[in-house]
């Protein structure tokens, strides 16, 4: 780090609060700094900055240091949310050009063109040119014509179209898939070229390719859509002509693929990791080169650079930040400037500018300034226990830096399957450690990321295998003396709200309380819960990861705590929002129902007015609040002697 | 005879073999609502309560149920005064669907289409169609769903009818199949 200038640019608008005791409050609070982005020249930056419930972008002249508002249009706010977020996208299409898409909260969307001007006094000033685009995404600027941009649409076939814009004329081209409509996403070869589309059409996803622009496409792979195994278009090969396939065909993790299109038959493996789902491959821009694929490994993104150049930038940014996750999320068009965003547990997000020809550093702004100065405060630590069936059962526990023989809150994550919890900054588990929990959260049978035997054996598992993986790892921490085996809870929301209810109906010794919110309480009710099982799709889906409603109703009661409420013998809390549309609050409704008529005390927070997360400050107090009551009364601080 | 008009206004295009057969049906399906602490009226062998729950963001001036039948009778279940309440009504067994809403007087109908508005009317029982919810946004338009609220429905429904509550099972007959009510008063019994 000495070896590098260090300078702290600290904007106006992103103020490093003064530590103290955060209140809950300030876990919740929305992005500070949601965006920063280089323009090509590097000489500027567009920065998203939140400002009084809304956000704006602001441009900072990386030469002058000045700073101009280029784009604030504040809306009210309605409903709870905390924060109207109405600029869907801001791109640098040139160097003094942005394409910005708005979308307002009565869904109208529109689209602007904001021209930056330099004066002779070095200030800048803007101009703002609105552009017809209904429900146009801009996808990139082109960088084989200059001023023009691609942009896409839903069409009426349910398929999506690409357009090119003239940024000049404020024109748009005709589809470039007129021939070819039903497609839902696409890709591009380097010369910008559309050269493979895919899409689900009767229940096979289809993926259409054809050699170049003048050539009629070809279907050259059929896969029936909802199979185990995956096999979905990533690249355009580096040879211009076969295609690269994310792939777990005849192999339990996700693998980078060659697909030749002309004998339409499955290649040569270009890159796997061993134990590690591939998570995203990236191209050089105006290369067919492949520059990295990423991949997940003990809860974290690794990357792997093709290129030894990117490699080396890479293990540079890494060593600047040792404690971090680092990447590089912009660059100026030489590659001599970056924006790099550092993260790790207790960091949401930290941007900096590095001038690599300078060796400067500079602090640009964080995503939570009230919560940057709590970090150092926990110590996180992955596990790896081996549950039954072999399998490799991956855990995090996050434990108060100092803090002997925590009480420890278990939480199961959502889901269950194809879900995952990482090594990330999740406020919730932060907001829990800073008040002297220790937290667990499991990777169990069903989550995503450890191969697809795993993810489907959590299959019909509810109340069963999922939660045995759980108590396997609750058991492993305690056997390690690593948290106070007499308080420990459980808490989750969603998938993980029932497992901690079913949890303690099959481990009632083990869980002094259990906190669910927005679980789910009685899964033959998710058949007859509201709109979406009159989708077949959706029904499918259930009946494979709960079983059938007639077939497994046994199963189905026997797991569900609405009809094992007698067994609920461990203190419980509930909570719901009543305007939950994923799991209804008529699960809780249910269970405080059958409580009550068994006399059981428990508490039920009804939160009028709330959906299925605590995304809302106001929601999130309101059960933290009660959740923090809760505990302190079901696993108290012990006396000090 | 109000009623017998309006159907046969709206039927214009039906035949007259229609027009007198629907014309028998309305006599036959004499809605009745019923105000809360109100004297319960007995229930014809072919009739059931229903249970109509809704809840959006403006009092409905327009909400109607309709027979699912060629000639589909349709009734008007009059003005509501509250976003977000309840209905008790007597209807013939059969099945029904909620069938038009209107939520201002200058708005136009609103039909709603689908099959997640269906549901069966079981004679001898009140039967919860499940919850409607519509939302009148901005943009001039409506989101409409029905979510199934059997708890909070039965909790109302002992707070204002106590002696319906009693004599008659309350039971979901909407999309898809539940049973909790059974559940929940097999085991209220078993626990006395």
């Amino acid at each position: 780090m000495n070896r590098f200038l260090i300078s702290m640019v600290f904007l106006a608008h992103m103020l490093i609060a003064t530590v103290e005791a955060s209140e809950i409050k300030d876990f919740f609070l929305p992005e500070k700094v949601k965006l920063v982005q280089l323009n090509p020249k590097g000489d500027k930056a567009l920065v998203k900055i939140h400002h009084d419930n809304n956000y704006l972008l602001m441009v900072l002249d990386l030469t002058t240091m000045q700073k101009q508002i280029v784009f604030y249009q504040p809306t009210k706010l309605f409903g709870h949310a905390d924060v109207v977020d109405n600029i869907r996208q801001s791109v640098w299409v040139n160097d003094t050009t942005l394409f910005i898409v708005e979308k307002s909260p009565y869904e109208d969307q529109t689209s602007q063109l904001v021209k930056i001007t330099t004066n002779a006094d070095g200030t800048m000033s803007h101009q703002l040119e609105p552009i017809k685009s209904a429900y146009k995404r801009f996808l990139f600027p082109s960088i084989y014509e200059k001023g023009s941009a691609f942009v896409s649409y839903y069409n009426r076939k349910g398929g999506v179209n690409i357009e090119r814009f003239d940024v000049k004329e404020h024109e748009y081209s005709d589809p470039l898939n007129d021939d070819l409509k039903i497609a839902r996403r696409w890709l591009f070869d380097a010369k910008e070229n559309l050269r493979v589309g895919w899409g689900i059409v009767e229940d096979q996803l289809h993926v259409w390719h054809r050699k170049d622009n003048d050539d009629d496409w070809d279907v050259v792979l059929k896969w029936p859509a909802g199979s185990k195994d995956t096999f979905i278009p990533a690249a355009i090969a580096e040879d211009g002509k076969k295609i690269l396939f994310y792939t777990n065909v005849g192999r339990d993790f996700l693998a980078l693929q060659e697909f030749d299109p002309e004998t339409k038959k499955a290649g040569d493996i270009i890159f796997e990791h061993n134990n590690s789902e591939i998570q995203r491959v990236r191209k050089v821009r105006g290369s067919e080169a492949i520059h990295s694929v990423e991949y997940l490994r003990d809860g974290l993104n690794q990357i792997h650079y093709f290129d030894a150049k990117s490699a080396t930038l890479s293990k540079q940014v890494s060593s600047l930040f040792p404690e971090q996750q680092a990447r590089i999320v912009s660059a100026n068009k030489t590659g001599s400037k970056v924006i790099v965003l550092t993260h790790n547990h207790e960091n949401r997000g930290k941007y900096y500018l590095w001038d690599i020809t300078k060796n400067q550093l500079m602090l640009l702004g964080s995503k939570d300034p009230k919560l940057a100065d709590n970090a150092d405060k926990s110590e996180i630590t992955v596990l790896n226990v081996l549950g039954k069936d072999d399998f490799n059962i991956q855990a995090y526990l996050t434990v108060p830096k100092g803090k002997k023989n925590p009480p420890l809150i278990v939480m199961p994550h959502g889901g269950p399957i194809g879900v995952q919890d990482n090594l990330y900054f999740d406020r919730h588990s932060q907001l829990i450690v800073s008040r002297g929990y220790a937290t667990l959260k499991v990777n169990y049978r069903g989550s995503s990321g450890f191969g697809k035997k795993f993810m489907f054996a959590g299959r019909k598992q509810w109340g069963l295998n999922i939660e045995d993986d759980i108590a396997r790892v609750v058991d492993n921490v305690i056997d390690k003396g690593l948290v106070d085996a007499q308080r420990v809870c459980i808490f989750g929301a969603s998938y993980g709200g029932y497992s901690a209810l079913m949890s303690t109906i099959r481990y009632p010794e083990k869980y002094k309380c259990a906190i669910s919110f927005a679980g789910v309480t009685d899964i033959p009710l998710m058949f007859a819960e509201d709109t979406r099982m009159k989708s077949d799709d959706y029904k499918k889906t259930m009946i494979d990861i709960v079983g059938d409603p007639i077939k497994d109703a046994e199963y189905q009661r026997n797991n569900s705590p609405v009809y094992r409420y007698k067994d609920l013998k461990t203190p419980i809390m509930l909570a719901h929002g009543d305007k939950d549309p994923v799991v209804t609050s008529e699960h809780s409704d249910r269970l405080s129902l059958m409580l009550n008529t068994a006399g059981t005390e428990h508490i039920y927070l009804q939160q009028n007015g709330a959906s299925h997360s605590l995304a809302y400050t106001h929601f999130a107090e309101q059960f933290y609040t009660t959740f923090f009551s809760f505990l302190e009364t079901h696993i108290p601080e012990p006396e000090q002697p | 005879m109000e009623r017998v008009k309006y159907l046969l206004a709206t039927h214009l295009n039906m035949n007259i073999f229609g027009a007198i057969m629907l014309s028998a049906i309305v006599l036959a399906l004499t809605p009745i609502e019923i105000q809360a602490k109100s004297k319960l009226p007995k229930l014809r062998s072919s009739e059931g309560y229903v249970l109509v729950s809704y809840a959006g963001n403006f009092p409905p001036v327009y909400l109607s149920v309709a027979t699912r039948s060629v000639f589909p009778y349709s009734e008007d279940l009059g003005e509501f005064k509250t976003n977000v309440g309840y209905r008790l009504i007597v209807l013939e067994k059969g099945e029904y669907k909620f069938s038009r809403l209107k939520l201002t007087k200058k708005a136009g109908y609103y039909y709603l289409r689908d099959n997640e508005y269906d549901f069966e009317v079981k004679a001898g029982q009140i039967n919860y169609s499940g919850q409607l919810n519509f939302e009148y946004l901005r943009s001039n338009s409506i989101t409409t769903s029905v979510v199934n609220r059997i708890t909070p429905a039965y909790q109302w429904l002992t707070a204002n009818h106590p002696e319906l509550a009693s004599k008659y099972s309350l039971r979901y007959t909407g999309l898809g199949s539940d049973n909790f009510m059974d559940f929940y008063n097999d085991e209220k019994e078993s626990l006395k």
